[in-house]
């Protein structure tokens, strides 16, 4: 069973979501800032992590930057959800590899589809 | 011209006369005093020749002839006369006074003629013409006879007073004439001397009065030539006028120019053809470092410490083709200055000018607002699309196959409900202060009785609050006046400052609201015995979208808008805000209105 982090400070957010992935066949761990997102992958392996980018204490873009240092040859696929249109967060973002971003507002749907392609090699379930 | 001539070839050939006949009448005196010394001597001579020996010869105490030679003694040119003895003995002798008839002026030859001689005086005086004779006797010589004369000199001759007189005469004469010659030829120039004289006492220059016959040429020339000097003096002073008008009108429009560059608030420097700096207000110092001073009239290579500065500018050395080129550089950690160079353009209707325009501007400001617009735009992206991502996914959720769970629906339509609330509340602030920051606001102000309205929004505050735990505490207790205000923007003001203070509140904590009248002012606080906030966070929370670091306990329920948006209503009515916190133990916030209605500044409600 693949195992997906799931990082938002908003509760309703993290709860939708560990729902629906949880109804896809994930299991799915929640946390609330940067910090305990590396803890707990520091502790466990995950196969993806979605990650919201302001949130308070460590946020999305630092999270990430720690991910590349700590886990430089990490397996695991991150999924940036942002708000902003510009496409400025793509710059600190783009470079890295087996990164993707995800606009606001998410569709479950969306969410689910893209984790299949990455986690599962591209089968999409109507 | 002609007259100079004339005069002095006269002059001269006078003076010529003179002389010649200065030396005709020495030359001719000096001969016939040579001829009477040889007349008299010889004649002498020859008369004592012919006188008896004995008389010649006296005897002890009569007289001789000789003595009787006393008279041409008188003679100044006499020398001596000696009488000889046939063996060259002098026998009686007469002598000049100071001279001494050395022996070897005797000759021992036997003389037997009448003659004369001449002898160079060995101790360099004159010379001295001897004459001789043999005095006979009975066909036989006796003895010799001699006397001698001094040759005429010039010394002697001008010693003779009648000479003098008719040498002096021709002179005397003659030196009138010149006098009168001289006098006649100086008059015009002593008139005309005369009155330049009178000119130069008088200050400006006038015509020179002078009649024509008593000055003569001179004076007309002298007229000619002042009549010139005034009228070209007269040209210059108009030049000088006008050019000194000119001067003073160019030195003014420079001035003006130049003040007004000064006045710029950026730091204009311009550069000549060559690269040199031809001008730089004194702005170009604290923005750039500077110094108008010593850069003036040199290449940037030689003032210019910064090298990306340096560098831009080199590139309009000699004339360059560029139009116009920006850069930005920082001169220090806290300013951004905005670089532009441009080519001079030429004014209208006017010449070219080779140069290049520098001008300098500080856009710290502009960056930052530019910044912090960015920033804004980006925080309400965010604040809008969280909560529309809420929506978007329980609403998915429902349809889903997680909505098949009556629990889960009832829970998704709680979420989705105060999510819309939520993005509705940011909305309506986001709008109210867009409409106060763009001055679309005009404040309705009513005359409002103070406790009754707070009273009101404290109770509507607790009531909707979800903490059943706090404890609310309203003191009303001061009577105040009423004040002028905006009944429902002073509302959402004082609702803000309780909603955090529910918020941000510990567990069983305390949330109160009192009012004070001062002098000036009515003051409205409310307290919170809440979380607290930082002190060097204290300046920033009323800044849109800063939520202070910690503050989130609960769910995400603030967008950071509340406070900035109370301080933009108090101060729209003249009023201010602040804050006191201790970090742990709580905050207090106090709204400060004036008494006295303000000078309302927003334009009337279009």
């Amino acid at each position: 069973m693949r195992s997906i982090l799931v990082v938002d400070d908003d509760p309703n957010v993290s709860r939708v979501t560990k729902l629906r992935l949880e109804q896809e066949g994930y299991h799915v761990e929640v946390a609330r800032d940067g910090a305990v997102a590396l803890e707990r992958l520091r502790e466990q392996t995950f196969d993806a992590v979605i990650t919201d980018v302001v949130m308070p204490g460590m946020d999305g873009r630092e999270l990430c930057e720690r991910i590349g240092e700590e886990f430089p040859d990490r397996k695991f696929f991150i999924f940036v959800a942002t708000s902003s249109t510009e496409g400025e967060h793509r710059d600190w973002a783009g470079q890295m590899s087996r990164t993707e971003f995800l606009e606001k507002p998410l569709s479950l749907r969306d969410l689910a589809d893209r984790l299949a392609v990455h986690l599962d090699g591209g089968k999409i379930e109507p | 011209m002609r007259f100079e001539r004339i005069g002095h070839w006269m002059i001269a050939s006078s003076c010529m006369a003179v002389l010649g006949i200065v030396v005709l009448l020495v030359s001719s005196q000096v001969t016939s005093r040579q001829e009477q010394t040889l007349v008299l001597g010889r004649s002498l001579v020859q008369l004592l020749a012919k006188v008896p020996y004995e008389r010649l010869v006296p005897g002890p105490g009569e007289r001789g002839f000789l003595d009787a030679l006393r008279e041409a003694r008188k003679d100044p040119d006499f020398a001596y006369a000696t009488v000889l003895d046939a063996a060259g003995r002098p026998m009686a002798e007469v002598v000049a006074e100071g001279l001494s008839v050395t022996p070897s002026l005797v000759r021992r030859e036997r003389t037997a003629w009448v003659g004369d001689r001449v002898l160079r005086n060995a101790s360099g005086g004159r010379s001295i013409h001897e004459f001789l004779s043999p005095i006979l006797s009975a066909g036989r010589v006796i003895g010799h006879v001699r006397v001698a004369f001094f040759a005429p000199d010039l010394a002697a001759v001008l010693d003779d007073t009648r000479f003098l007189i008719s040498l002096v005469l021709p002179l005397v004469l003659v030196a009138p004439l010149f006098y009168l010659l001289i006098r006649r030829e100086r008059r015009p120039l002593s008139i005309v001397q005369e009155r330049v004289r009178e000119l130069l006492r008088q200050e400006s220059l006038t015509h020179l009065e002078v009649d024509p016959g008593g000055g003569g040429e001179l004076a007309r020339l002298v007229n000619r030539l002042l009549q010139r000097i005034e009228r070209q003096s007269k040209e210059v002073d108009g030049q000088s006028t006008a050019s000194l008008a000119s001067t003073k009108i160019a030195a003014y429009q420079r001035t003006r120019i130049e003040s007004v560059l000064e006045t710029l608030p950026d730091g204009v420097i311009v550069l000549d053809e060559a690269g040199s700096v031809s001008y730089a207000n004194s702005r170009v110092k604290p923005l750039l470092g500077i110094d108008p001073v010593t850069a003036l009239g040199r290449k940037p290579a030689i003032w210019c410490s910064d090298p990306e500065l340096l560098a831009f500018l080199l590139k309009f050395q000699g004339g360059s083709l560029l139009p116009q080129e920006r850069m930005e550089l920082s001169p220090d950690a806290d300013r951004i200055v905005a670089v532009l160079a441009r080519r001079l353009d030429p004014p209208p209707g006017g010449a070219a000018v080779a140069g290049t325009l520098v001008l300098a501007r500080d856009i710290t400001d502009e960056v930052r607002a530019r910044a912090s617009q960015a920033e804004f735009v980006d925080h309400v992206a965010h604040e809008l699309k969280s909560p529309l991502n809420v929506l978007g996914m329980y609403s998915e959720a429902i349809l889903g196959k997680e909505g098949q769970s009556e629990d889960f629906r009832i829970e998704a339509c709680n979420v989705i409900q105060d999510e819309v609330e939520r993005l509705s509340s940011l909305i309506t602030t986001l709008l109210s202060m867009a409409r106060i920051e763009g001055g679309a606001v005009s404040l309705q102000r009513q005359r409002t009785r103070t406790q009754e309205f707070l009273r009101d929004i404290f109770e509507t505050a607790s009531r909707v609050a979800r903490r059943e735990d706090l404890k609310f505490d309203l003191d009303l207790s001061e009577a105040v006046s009423p004040i002028h205000v905006d009944k429902d923007l002073l509302r959402v003001a004082i609702n803000n400052l309780l909603t955090n203070a529910i918020k941000y509140n510990r567990e069983r904590g305390r949330v109160s609201l009192s009012v004070r009248e001062g002098d000036d002012a009515v003051s409205i606080r409310v307290l919170d015995t809440g979380v607290g906030i930082a002190e060097d966070q204290q300046s920033r929370i009323f800044e849109k979208f800063f939520r202070a670091s910690g503050a989130e306990s609960g769910p995400r329920s603030g967008h950071g808008l509340g406070l900035a948006l109370a301080k933009q209503i108090v101060e729209l009515h003249g009023g201010g805000i602040a804050v006191e916190s201790i970090p742990g133990e709580g905050s207090q916030f106090t709204i400060e209105l004036p008494k006295a209605p303000a000078v309302l500044s927003e334009a009337e409600p279009t």
